[in-house]
């Protein structure tokens, strides 16, 4: 039985749905603007919409989704020249430093890239080993050793900067990380807190 | 700074230097941005699909049709021109665009005058390279720009390894021969780097006047 329109949209619906919030926020931690991230995040829905039939079901949509974005980003960057590295958005729209969260950014940046993904993915994107493994291309031992290797170089990094005793929360003087702000006012978000 | 030593969990500082600010993340899917990005992809052509990823493709297949044609002239006249020297090697047929598999115009248009314009191109060999493509280390047996030596370390992240295959298209291969061009220490894919070809090396030449 041939499959119609709007069962393919429904089936599409159910991807979308689970894998929007977690696409969307993996781009806007690693991208280097607003715009750069959701045109991220249209990519990667545009590429699962019309590979639909290839897109994986269960615990391995996620992996498959970031995947996909995780390439759509280095290819983003790469075509505009720019360097795929992580974070640099950060260090760049960096107003001022502010104790513990930008010490934790400076740390990482002075990590590899390749520690940098493996560590972000697992503290930032909530990721675990065999997922991490599918993004990454990797088997998940290979994953294990290394983020225990990137945790070990964070922590020497963060001995070297000074930051000897872990904060229980870090938040940056700057503000907000997530490139541009919000454009559209969300219910419950500050936009609609007046004085 | 010094004789202080980390001695928490540093996976968990970095959990709480997460960027992301819940409170400005567009991650609900019922959304404003979400609803009209849904209505948006799926407003867009399903039967427009992506090919399944293959390591081999047609020759030049995204590279522009004018460069294309250029290549063909070139191989022609190399070709004549190797007749009459009789002494040329035996011509070399490649021309695969590396990471052009993409079928979502992620690509950037391929043009001479960008090629022209990269920082690096030469002709090499891909001799070693890091599972994630971070450092790939090329013989080179020829400089066509920016560079000296027999050696280059450049990234080419996301154009090595089977599983990054899934949206670029060919990916790079070590022993394999190479036209390259990077820019930023990056290997510029999309037809700015292709597997080797005695025709197109001889374009890449007067590209860039090598």
């Amino acid at each position: 039985m041939t499959e119609g329109p709007g069962d393919r949209q429904a089936r599409f619906r159910v991807l979308y749905d689970a894998a929007y919030p977690r696409v969307t926020a993996y781009a806007l931690r690693r991208a280097r603007s607003r715009e750069d991230a959701l045109d991220v995040v249209a990519e990667t829905m545009l590429i699962a919409w019309r590979r639909l039939d290839e897109v994986p079901e269960g615990p391995t949509l996620l992996p498959w989704m970031l995947g996909v974005a995780r390439r759509v980003l280095a290819n983003h960057y790469r075509a505009e020249r720019r360097k795929a590295g992580l974070l640099q958005r950060a260090t760049a729209e960096r107003k001022g430093p502010a104790p513990g969260f930008d010490l934790v950014h400076e740390a990482l940046d002075r990590l590899r890239p390749d520690q940098q993904e493996i560590l972000t993915l697992s503290a930032w994107d909530d990721l675990d080993n065999d997922q991490i493994a599918a993004v990454l291309g990797l088997a998940p031992a290979t994953v294990a050793v290394r983020l225990h290797r990137a945790r070990r170089r964070l922590a020497r990094e963060l001995s070297r900067l000074g930051l000897a005793v872990p904060e229980r929360s870090l938040q940056s003087e700057a503000g907000s990380r997530t490139p541009g702000g919000v454009k559209e006012t969300l219910p419950g978000s500050r936009e609609e807190v007046r004085p | 700074m010094k004789g202080k030593r980390f001695t928490g969990d540093s996976l968990e500082a970095l959990r709480r230097a997460d960027p992301l600010d819940p409170r400005e993340a567009l991650t609900d899917p019922s959304g404003a941005h979400a609803r009209a990005l849904f209505q948006e992809v799926t407003s867009m052509d399903a039967t427009d699909k992506a090919p399944a990823p293959q390591r081999r493709q047609p020759l030049l297949r995204r590279v522009a049709l004018g460069a294309a044609a250029v290549a063909v002239v070139a191989a022609a006249a190399g070709g004549a021109y190797a007749l009459f020297r009789g002494d040329a090697e035996e011509a070399i047929v490649g021309g695969e665009a590396i990471g052009s598999g993409d079928p979502m115009a992620m690509c950037i248009q391929y043009t001479d005058e960008m090629l022209a314009d990269q920082e690096v191109a030469f002709d090499g060999t891909l001799t070693s390279a890091s599972a994630d493509g971070s450092e790939a280390v090329f013989e080179v047996h020829r400089w066509f720009k920016g560079g000296e030596g027999a050696e280059v370390t450049l990234s080419a992240q996301g154009l090595i390894g089977g599983d990054s295959l899934a949206l670029v298209g060919a990916s790079l291969e070590v022993g394999q021969r190479y036209l390259v061009s990077a820019a930023e220490g990056f290997v510029w894919a999309c037809g700015f780097t292709l597997t080797y070809d005695t025709a197109l090396a001889e374009h890449w030449a007067e590209v860039f006047g090598a």
